[in-house]
């Protein structure tokens, strides 16, 4: 009969403790290495500051200097810290190997023994464990959990360095102008410490954004039952990745179920699109689905020449259940969250230097509805064009949505576009939109499919549709 | 207004090459403890060895994090006392005339 925790045991047996032991020893001269390296950086730093350079610019490069010292300082201290963890878990792993060793000799004679030395070999197996986890819970104020690490000096320095967490101003141009100000290690620590603000800041780079809530989407998905938004979310980012494309999380609101997920760089990209699904759009089911129409549309924007093109899936709503009472009031307070959106985009492509970017909103069934209240946010609507896909009907007008250039596509199939739900559907001719060609057959969910709306929908994107 | 720049170009460029071979220094180190990740997770195997493994990718990343800022804040005097010295050049030319006329 085999005794319980054998194959645990024999696992155990098998640890090599010298080797363990020489790996950490080559650990431990890292951390005897740092104090001396620091204090020669520190001499570098003071050279430059007695005598070197003198002016604004030498004492900013004697301050970047004395900055990597006192980080160096902080990532020795938590180093030696987690070394000592280290060390104590090569101590106790060469207890229990041979612990565990000896309880599985003992095992053909004395069970007793194989019993006693059994208990013995696991509970330092334990200890192993415990004090592996120490030394990675000593790095946690660098930044580190398990094989995560802070992205770059600016992040390392922000756990390192007490650097005050900035306060933004209010709204998107002053948020646009204000980020790009902060010194590094201030734009670190107010990404690291508000997360949640940041994530959601309209007027940040989409950059930063990502940055974010990438750190709020990595804790969603650290507890024990992820939520279905995060897991949806972390799921197509994987799969974007994976495909070759730059993926960036605009939005990640948990809670309220919004996310806005985008493909390619929307601070540096020559055309940005903006997807707004309709009804009963979530991020756990729909998700997929909003971000493949984005990258057809994205795709077939770069196949009309529009050069670097970003494209955003924004589920930054929550829609009406489908099935429900179509009113307007979801699409009433998600018109101006919306309208900041864009706002925030524009202002910080602004503060990046790319002016001559051009921005399309893309807008399916009720979304078509969130755009008409966008519109009528205070300020002009930040786009050059929107597009108008199976409308269930909108206010009289398309110079009401204020964009220079509406376009159009309504399916005879679609039902929904025969609704006239909010308003004149907008195929018709007092709405005086552009018409884009439509497939026939074309359901209320096809028209970004492959298709005539598609390239006609890529042609818009890039500027050069006729 | 600045009350007195000073700045010694060679100096400031031996202090960045003193930099430069610290920061080839730490990132020879974070080689080393890198290299020990693959050690330590084969000597647990299991869990242990995995946990064991990660920390010390951690370590090393966090070592070549740092030897990484030093490299580039060693760049950027170097990059300084360049500018400079194409600056005192510029002026140079501009004091003694020989700077080529512009177009009008």
């Amino acid at each position: 009969v085999t005794p319980p925790g054998a194959g645990r045991l024999a696992d155990v047996a098998g640890w090599d403790a010298e080797e363990l032991r020489a790996g950490v020893a080559v650990l431990a001269g890292l951390v005897d290495d740092l104090p001396s390296w620091r204090g020669r950086v520190e001499r570098i730093g003071r050279e430059l500051q007695d005598g070197a350079w003198s002016g604004r610019a030498g004492r900013a490069a004697a301050g970047s200097v004395f900055a990597l010292s006192a980080v160096t300082a902080g990532v020795t201290d938590g180093l030696s810290d987690s070394l000592a963890s280290c060390r104590r878990a090569a101590a106790d792993a060469g207890t229990a190997a041979a612990a565990a060793r000896a309880s599985l000799h003992a095992a053909a004679g004395d069970t007793e023994a194989a019993e006693h030395l059994g208990e013995l070999a696991l509970e330092q197996a334990q200890a192993v464990r415990e004090a592996l986890r120490a030394a990675n819970a000593a790095l946690f104020g660098l930044g580190v959990s398990d094989a995560f690490t802070p992205s770059d000096f600016g992040d390392l320095a922000a756990h390192v360095l007490p650097v005050a967490v900035p306060v933004p101003p209010t709204g998107p141009d002053a948020v646009a102008v204000w980020w790009a100000g902060l010194p590094a290690l201030a734009q670190a620590a107010f990404l690291q410490q508000r997360p949640g603000r940041a994530g959601g800041l309209d007027g940040l780079p989409s950059a930063a954004r990502d940055r974010a809530n990438r750190l709020r989407l990595a804790l969603a998905l650290r507890g024990r039952a992820p939520s279905p938004t995060a897991r949806a979310v972390a799921d197509v980012i994987a799969a974007h990745e994976a495909a070759g494309r730059t993926v960036q999380l605009h939005l990640f609101d948990e809670a309220g179920e919004r996310v806005a997920l985008g493909l390619g760089d929307a601070d540096t990209a020559d055309a940005v699109a903006l997807l707004v699904p309709g009804i009963g759009t979530t991020p756990e089911d729909d998700l997929d689905a909003v971000t493949a129409d984005v990258a057809r549309a994205v795709d077939a924007a770069g196949a009309a020449g529009a050069g670097a093109v970003a494209g955003v899936a924004w589920l930054g709503y929550r829609p009406p259940r489908a099935g429900g009472i179509l009113l307007r009031r979801r699409a009433a307070q998600a018109g101006p969250v919306l309208d900041a959106a864009l706002d925030g985009m524009a202002a910080a492509r602004e503060a990046a230097g790319n002016r001559n970017a051009r921005a399309t909103v893309l807008a399916h069934s009720y979304g078509t509805v969130v755009l008409d209240e966008a519109a009528d946010a205070p300020g002009r609507l930040a786009a050059e064009a929107v597009v108008l896909l199976g409308s269930p009907g909108m206010e009289p007008g398309a110079s009401t949505l204020e964009a220079p250039e509406v376009y159009d596509a309504a399916s005879p199939a679609d039902p929904i576009s025969w609704a006239s739900w909010f308003g004149p559907s907008p195929w018709m001719p007092i709405y005086a939109a552009e018409e884009l060609p439509v497939a026939p057959g074309t359901g209320h969910s096809g028209y970004l499919d492959p298709g005539p709306t598609l390239i006609a929908v890529g042609g818009v994107i890039a500027g050069n549709w006729e | 207004v600045e009350p007195g720049i000073t700045v010694h170009l060679d100096e400031v460029g031996g202090l960045a090459a003193q930099l430069s071979a610290l920061a080839a220094e730490l990132d020879e180190d974070a080689r080393t403890c890198r290299s020990a990740a693959g050690r330590v997770r084969e000597a647990l195997g299991g869990e242990e060895g995995w946990r064991a493994g990660a920390l010390a990718i951690a370590w090393a990343s966090l070592a070549e994090t740092v030897a990484g800022r030093a490299g580039a804040v060693a760049a950027s005097l170097v990059s300084a006392t360049v500018a400079y010295r194409a600056n005192e050049a510029s002026l140079a030319e501009r004091m003694t005339g020989t700077h080529p006329e512009r177009p009008r």
